[in-house]
């Protein structure tokens, strides 16, 4: 073993927390290590983890748009729309289960089972073809010192696990909490929300409109886990679209995750606020709507918050 | 605002020593033990005297009752962590009681070992962030309340009302603290309180219910 790759293996994880966060539940066969994290980062984006090369992890989780698909409804491999929008995994570490529905996976690696083998609608596809896939890597030196320097203890590291606990701490060291609601709410620095963004806060939380009500906790998805918390439930709640019942989504990042809803349905966050305001029988002034943007904003973190207006 | 230590004391009396609460209870002395102490036992009786002191100091009718009784726990928890130094409840509670006395200067040393050794430790934080503010320095007493606020909203509450009522004392007699930073304080306080109460759904003890509808 190389020197470079014992002093990556024997690198202590530091997490870069926003205030407010604690460190997330990490399960103990998959601890976080920087090597690890970047053969995942490095997997995140390689169309070869699909089936016919074409498609990676980025190609629906867009780094430009926090790793939520601008596109309605993502598109597999082999060209199949899927039935929902691709949500932002910034964060994820956090999230008490994953997926829209009520009752998905509670654990990232369970989780990343399914676009690698989801046959119907094909994500990434690589059922039944996992052999041949891993065999492309294994050709290209580069993989085999990144899956050295991840898994160097293995005499053959270059496996599907070894591919899933990488993409899963990958997923986990993409970590929020820098937006100028964390630095007014959490970091005390009360210039940080701008005068609307603070009403907006007052109307978000307010029994009128009751965002918070479901919107609640550090990722406004409800109850979140963390490394002394690691058993809680996934807050579900009806849908205002009509479609049934959906896990919450977290509104972190949300001025550049657009399309919303679990099918993209609307465009804009105005069309969301239409929504609500029909389905939960509340009017906002144009000026309410305008507070209450700029709080959703305010929950935008560098580098994706808008340059201020 | 009075700090009350009776919420937790229950708790916080430490057992395995066997001088401790039920042997000795009554005041007479039960069936001796024939193994003498170890200096960590004989640290846990120092602590748990300290605590019944504490106690009596919290309930006291009079001041000077009072600080009698602070004095002889100064005494006990000296001892207890000298003997054991790693106790970080029994440097917790040294801390308060030299708040008590007056002493914001060594209660704050004590705090900083306490939290020195368990830095998570929400009543610390909370004592500490009142001693920082018996010493005027508010930005210190700020990144209490912040490190209170997402962790532990009862502690957080409690010392937004000790900075408040700080807040108060201060425009009525003023001290070494000018008044428009004491003004600035004030205001910074008066969001922590209007967020406190809007956003009480983001802390973990204000969480929504995991199902709705
Ligand atoms: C073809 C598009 C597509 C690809 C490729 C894809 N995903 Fe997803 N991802 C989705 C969709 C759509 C969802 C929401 C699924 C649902 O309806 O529950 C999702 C959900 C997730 C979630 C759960 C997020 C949450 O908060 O519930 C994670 C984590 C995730 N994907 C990570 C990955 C990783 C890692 C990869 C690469 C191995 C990947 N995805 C590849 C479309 C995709
Ligand atoms: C009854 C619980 C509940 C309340 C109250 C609530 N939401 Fe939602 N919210 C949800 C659920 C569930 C979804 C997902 C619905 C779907 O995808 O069909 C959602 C989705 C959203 C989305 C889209 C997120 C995305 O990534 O697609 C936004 C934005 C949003 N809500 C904002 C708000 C605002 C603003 C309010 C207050 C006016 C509010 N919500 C009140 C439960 C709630």
């Amino acid at each position: 073993m190389s020197l470079l790759v014992a002093l990556l293996l024997a690198s202590a994880w530091q997490w870069q927390l926003g205030p407010g966060f604690a460190p997330p539940a990490i399960p103990s066969d998959n601890p976080m290590a920087a090597g690890k994290v970047s053969l995942g980062a490095r997997l995140f984006a390689e169309p070869r983890l699909s089936v016919n090369g074409t498609t990676s992890c980025a190609s629906c989780h867009d780094p430009a748009h926090a790793f939520a698909d601008p596109r309605p409804v993502s598109i597999g491999a082999t060209g199949e729309p899927l039935a929902t929008n691709a949500p932002s995994i910034v964060n994820a570490a956090w999230r008490a289960a994953y997926g829209w529905r009520p009752g998905g996976e509670t654990s990232l690696e369970q989780q990343l089972r399914r676009p690698l083998f989801n046959r119907a609608p094909v994500e990434l596809g690589i059922a039944d073809h996992e052999d041949e896939i891993l065999a492309r890597l294994a050709a290209d030196a580069t993989w085999r010192d990144a899956f050295n320097a991840a898994f160097g203890e293995d005499p053959a590291p270059i496996t599907i696990d070894h591919v899933i606990a990488a993409l899963a701490a990958y997923v986990r060291s993409l970590t929020g909490g820098r937006s100028a609601f964390d630095r007014h709410v959490f970091g005390g620095d009360h210039t940080a929300l701008g005068a609307d963004a603070r009403r907006g806060l007052d109307l978000f939380y307010s029994s009128r409109l009751g965002c918070g009500g479901c919107h609640g906790g550090l990722l406004f998805d409800g109850p979140w886990k963390d490394a002394a918390h690691p058993r809680v439930q996934a807050a579900v709640a009806q849908s205002v679209t009509g479609a049934g019942a959906f896990r919450v989504p977290s509104l972190r990042n949300v001025a550049v995750t657009a399309p919303y809803f679990h099918d993209g349905r609307a465009a804009t966050l105005d069309a969301v606020l239409d929504r609500y305001a029909e389905a939960r029988r509340f009017t906002l002034s144009p000026r309410e709507r305008a507070e209450l943007l700029a709080f959703l904003v305010a929950l935008t973190e560098p580098p994706w918050q808008p340059a201020a207006p | 605002m009075r700090t009350s230590l009776a919420v937790f004391l229950g708790c916080t009396l430490l057992a395995g020593t066997p001088l401790a609460l039920h042997a000795n209870g009554g005041g007479t002395m039960s069936m001796p033990s024939v193994k003498p102490e170890t200096p960590l036992e004989r640290a846990k009786s120092l602590y748990n005297e300290g605590v019944r002191l504490v106690k009596r100091g919290d309930g006291a009718k009079t001041a000077e009752k009072a600080r009698v009784a602070y004095g002889k726990a100064v005494e006990k928890f000296t001892g207890s962590t000298g003997l054991a130094p790693d106790l970080h409840e029994a440097w917790n509670y040294l801390g308060y009681s030299y708040r008590k006395l007056g002493d914001a200067a060594a209660a704050l040393d004590a705090y900083d070992r306490a939290l020195a050794l368990k830095p998570d430790y929400a009543n610390a934080i909370e004592y500490r962030g009142q001693a920082y503010l018996a010493l005027g320095r508010l930005d210190d007493a700020k990144g209490a309340y912040l490190a209170l606020y997402p962790a532990n909203a009862r502690l957080a509450d409690q010392l937004l009302a000790a900075m408040r009522d700080w807040v108060q004392s201060q425009r009525q007699s003023p001290g070494s603290v000018p008044a428009t930073a004491v003004d600035e304080f004030g205001q910074w306080v008066d969001e922590r309180a209007r967020l406190a109460t809007s956003t009480a759904s983001l802390t973990r003890e204000g969480s929504p219910a995991p199902t709705w509808q």
